[in-house]
């Protein structure tokens, strides 16, 4: 216990390993392994990484607007089938093309989004200088159940995520399809979720919104970490830019109490990813480089 | 504030023309019963009863929460009947007639679960069994015994002593009030605990199977009824398995999505089930327009999105969709919005340019101003003028057609009777009397139908024959499809460290089955169609002269053999391999043995059902051949009957009684003539505006 706490930053030993190795020449356990390593790699290789997923039309791409703090897809554009978006702290302006696996992103200096699709990349990464950037980033799919999306692509972000924020429609809250599509994303990541309830601010669901709320605690309440109701339009005038202006409001819409725990799931997430990634470095990792370093110099 | 109901808002008339044909029927029935001298009435009931009993059944459909319960009780004018919450929770199938043939028009009927309807729902009997044999994961297996043996549990515990002597019985009210509705058909929360409180809401709703409610005929304009589904895609999955068990219960639908989300993969689910058994008959209605951003730039991207999915998917593109609000609908029937945004209606209204609308019917009415726009708003004029069209396709005028060529051919019968009766014939005009004997008829009536008989045994085996060709083609089609499957599949296994599920598109195979079936079995009933006709001309040709004039009416009707439709299409019941996205998903990224036991199960489907479709097909065609021949040979004998009456010596009265039959006869035929064209009018109204292939 006391060396994996000690034990030196694993990304760059994560790093090391899945550049110097060659998938292909792998056998199929391996290749696992391998995988592994490449989504720990990702995971660490900046602050914890926020799944937002839920059916289409249910607020997902909303509530990143408001946490991102600027709306930086148009919506001509999303009608098209951009890849995923992940949003990370920066300058606006720049755009990255990213592939989960070794190859490096190709750069934009403008927000391209003909030229960013035209490589055909695993996800999309734009910037943007809201705070909450600073501690986590914000990964975007287009959601699941619609009919003209062929591929979902939620299971692939998943896999290189830390925390889900799942985002359901207080009208028609967790119906079967979400709660298998739910079922189907790694657990890890399952035990890190929220559960947010979009469109609490309609008229009907306002008045009924202790049953809509006991109902999903009832069918709901052990899967999440947290149920917690959500009114977009309360929260953005709640929020300028990232920045929290009203702190009561933003309390009401449930802004605040979606932060804070997403937060805490992240730090929680971050902690599980390092052990997680010692635990695999130690048995596994550092065994297999040390064998590749001793076979490069065996015969030289 | 006007709360009195004005008219149009009130009614909507749907089934007014059906209806129009079907009491035009009914009293030509009554006529040909009441001629003198000929008991019709054996020929005629039949009819008399299909008619009596007709019914358009139209089933409100879709996924929980998209407002079914609030736009049926819209469709029926009968806004707080059907318990609308935040909440799903009636598991109860509701069925609200108007004008049933009982003559019922208040109360209600509550049926209660009997043994083998609670195991067929925990265990998925009856015909969706068929249709998804061994596709039910096995999650949901047991999840479903599971909800249908806590159901009983509580139902048990809530009604105590009660339970055993209520399964399978009934409770019936003359008078249905809320209160009672609430104790069958609950709205609102599941109870928590096993508190039996002998009044509270919901205390019998876990072992109702079914609820009944009776009602006058209006707003229908014909007897309807009007179903009420608890709805698909609920995580409790007997709502799911209740509301697919009842689908077979309606001819039309409504498919009600939500704006929020329109059209969604378990949308597109329901309506290839609804295909797949064959309830090709449904409208859409996008609901909930009310509560999105911006609805008056939404509409129309609403509907084409959905009418593009139904395109690309199901390759369909003839469904009338409407886009409105349940909710807006009921402000205007009722005059109370609490839940209506008055400002975002106006907007609406002023941006969709429907103030001269909504002015039009504010003059007609008289409604309060809003009101008219909330109506004109909430898409539900344009929802039920599809339905109305709707109801006169499809089986109702199928039947309709098949009743009107029933009693034209006893009638044109009887024209001609009565034409010999009363001296009539061009035989009688030229002095030579059409006389034959009672043997001679006998000798006549067997001549012909051992004829006629041979030809068309001869026939049936070519049909037979054609049926089985088509069936051995349509499987080889299916197999040659899944051994090219096969190998790609392999392939795809064979790829190192491939990713995700591997699917395979069944809607090629789909097609070019469907196509080959439909035009298989044109090719079939062309054939027998022009064996029929010259079978009728052969026997007329060889018919004595004497004779023809009067069995000028007789004749191997062809209208049932053309009548007959090939299935809309028998291989979307495959549909449930797009069902069960997890057995897929499990399956084909899992080993190589289960992936090919997935597609030996898709070549024995299809393949199974290519045989069975044919087999089906030559059930058909020889019914409609067998009936359609006794028939001929009834109407032969009564025509011959009544020829050889004319002439009879035995026959022939005083003349007094004579005149007097004579009068009567003369009076009959003027009132069957006029029947006559009457029928004949109908049934070219009915054949001549397009029946859609």
């Amino acid at each position: 216990m006391n060396r994996m706490l000690t034990s030196p930053d694993p990304l760059p030993i994560l790093d090391r390993f899945v550049t110097q190795t060659e998938r292909d020449d792998l056998r199929s356990d391996e290749r696992r392994i391998y995988d592994r390593a490449l989504s720990l790699r990702s995971r660490l290789s900046g602050p914890p990484r926020v799944l937002i997923a839920g059916e289409f039309s249910a607020g997902k791409s909303t509530l990143a607007n408001l946490m991102v703090g600027a709306d930086l897809i148009p919506t001509s554009v999303l009608a098209n089938h951009i890849p995923p978006v992940e949003f990370s702290h920066g300058e606006v302006g720049q755009a990255h093309a990213a592939w989960w696996d070794t190859r490096v992103d190709v750069t934009f200096d403008t927000l391209d989004f003909a030229g960013l699709t035209a490589v055909e990349p695993d996800y999309i990464r734009l910037n943007a200088p809201s705070p909450f950037l600073e501690k986590i980033r914000l990964a975007d799919t287009p959601g699941t159940s619609d009919p003209a999306t062929l591929v979902d692509l939620m299971q692939s972000v998943a896999r290189h995520s830390d925390v889900m924020i799942w985002c359901t429609n207080a009208v028609q809250s967790w119906k079967e399809s979400e709660r298998r599509t739910w079922s189907e994303l790694p657990e890890r990541l399952r035990q890190h979720s929220v559960l947010v309830v979009t469109h609490m601010d309609l008229p009907a669901i306002r008045k009924g919104r202790q049953r809509v709320l006991d109902r999903l605690n009832r069918l709901a309440g052990d899967d999440f970490t947290q149920i917690i109701p959500f009114s977009a339009p309360d929260a953005g005038r709640a929020i300028s830019a990232g920045v929290v202006t009203d702190t009561e409001q933003w309390r009401n819409s449930g802004g605040e109490a979606l932060v804070d725990q997403v937060l805490a799931l992240a730090l929680a997430a971050r902690k599980d990813a390092n052990e997680l990634a010692g635990r695999l470095i130690q048995n596994y990792i550092a065994p297999s480089l040390a064998s590749a370093l001793s076979e490069d110099a065996g015969p030289a | 504030m006007t709360d009195a109901p004005s008219k149009d808002v009130l009614t909507h008339g749907i089934g007014s023309e059906l209806n129009d044909v079907r009491l035009a029927l009914s009293e030509a029935a009554d006529t040909l019963v009441a001629v003198s001298g000929e008991d019709l009435s054996q020929r005629v009931q039949p009819v008399k009863d299909r008619l009596n009993k007709m019914i358009v059944r139209i089933a409100v459909v879709g996924q929980i929460k998209a407002g079914k319960s609030t736009f049926a009780n819209c469709l029926t004018r009968k806004i707080d009947l059907l318990p609308a919450d935040v909440n799903p929770w009636t598991s109860v199938v509701t069925q609200l007639y108007f004008g049933h043939y009982s003559g019922k028009t208040s109360g209600a009927v509550f049926r209660f679960f009997d043994e083998d309807q609670w195991d067929i729902l925990a265990n998925r009997g009856g015909r969706l069994a068929a249709l998804t044999e061994g596709l039910l994961e096995d999650y949901k297996r047991t999840e479903l015994l599971t909800e249908v043996k806590a159901m009983r549990t509580r139902a048990e515990q809530r009604l105590g002593e009660e339970f055993d002597g209520l399964l399978g019985r009934s409770h019936r009210f003359s008078t249905i009030t809320p209160d009672v509705m609430a104790q069958y058909v609950s709205a609102g929360d599941e109870p928590v605990g096993d508190t039996v409180d002998e009044t509270e809401a919901g205390r019998f709703a876990d072992i109702t199977h079914t609820a009944e409610i009776f009602f006058e005929q209006p707003p229908f304009a014909c007897p309807a009824c009007v179903i009420d589904t608890p709805g698909i895609n609920d995580p409790l999955l007997i709502r799911e398995e209740i509301t697919q068990q009842s689908l077979e219960d309606a001819d039309f639908f409504v498919v009600v999505l939500s704006a929020h989300q329109s059209l969604t993969k378990e949308d597109l689910r329901l309506i290839r089930l609804l295909k797949a058994l064959d309830r090709n008959r449904f409208v859409i209605f996008v609901n909930r327009l009310d509560e999105i951003n911006d609805p008056s730039a939404s509409v129309d991207q609403l509907k084409d999105r959905v009418s593009d999915q139904l395109a690309e998917h199901l390759d369909q593109d003839d469904i009338d969709i409407v886009v409105g609000s349940a909710e807006w609908a009921s402000y205007a029937i009722t005059g109370h919005g609490e839940f209506t945004d008055m400002t975002a209606l106006n907007d609406f209204v002023i941006a969709r340019r429907l103030q001269d609308d909504a002015a039009e019917l504010l003059d007609a009415t008289g409604l309060e101003d809003n009101r008219a726009d909330a109506y004109v708003a909430s898409g539900l004029r344009e929802i039920e003028a599809a339905l109305s069209d709707l109801v006169l396709q499809g089986s109702a005028r199928t039947h309709l057609v098949s009743m009107v060529d029933d009693l034209l051919t006893v009638s044109t019968q009887v024209e001609e009777r009565l034409k010999l009766r009363t001296g009539q014939t061009d035989d009688a005009k030229t002095g030579d009397p059409a006389a034959l004997t009672r043997e001679e008829c006998d000798r006549l009536l067997h001549k012909i139908m051992t004829q006629a008989n041979k030809h068309v045994r001869t026939l049936e085996a070519v049909m037979i024959t054609s049926c089985d060709a088509l069936g051995g083609k349509l499987s080889k089609l299916a197999v040659e499809f899944t051994e090219d499957q096969r190998q790609v599949v392999r392939a795809a296994l064979a790829e190192a460290g491939r990713e995700g599920d591997i699917e395979i598109d069944l809607d090629p195979l789909r097609e070019k089955l469907t196509k080959t079936y439909k035009s298989g079995f044109d090719e079939i009933q062309g054939v027998l169609w022009d064996e029929l006709k010259s079978i009728n001309s052969s026997f007329r040709a060889a018919l004595p002269k004497r004779v023809e004039q009067p069995l000028q009416t007789v004749r191997i009707a062809t209208l049932p053999i053309i009548g007959l439709l090939p299935r809309s299409s028998p291989f979307n019941q495959t549909v449930t391999f797009d069902l069960s996205k997890t057995w897929l998903g499990g399956i084909f990224s899992s080993s190589d043995r289960l992936t090919e036991k997935a597609i030996d199960t898709i070549r024995s489907q299809f393949s199974e059902i290519a045989l069975d479709t044919a087999e089906k097909e030559k059930k058909l065609f020889s019914d409609t051949l067998k009936e359609t021949m006794d028939q001929f040979q009834t109407d032969l004998q009564e025509q011959l009957t009544a020829v050889a009456n004319a002439t009879d010596p035995a026959s022939i009265a005083t003349k007094e009684v004579q005149e007097q039959a004579r009068d009567a006869a003369l009076r009959d035929l003027t009132k069957i003539q006029a029947l006559v064209d009457t029928l004949t009018a109908l049934q070219q109204d009915l054949t001549h505006d397009n029946v859609p292939a």
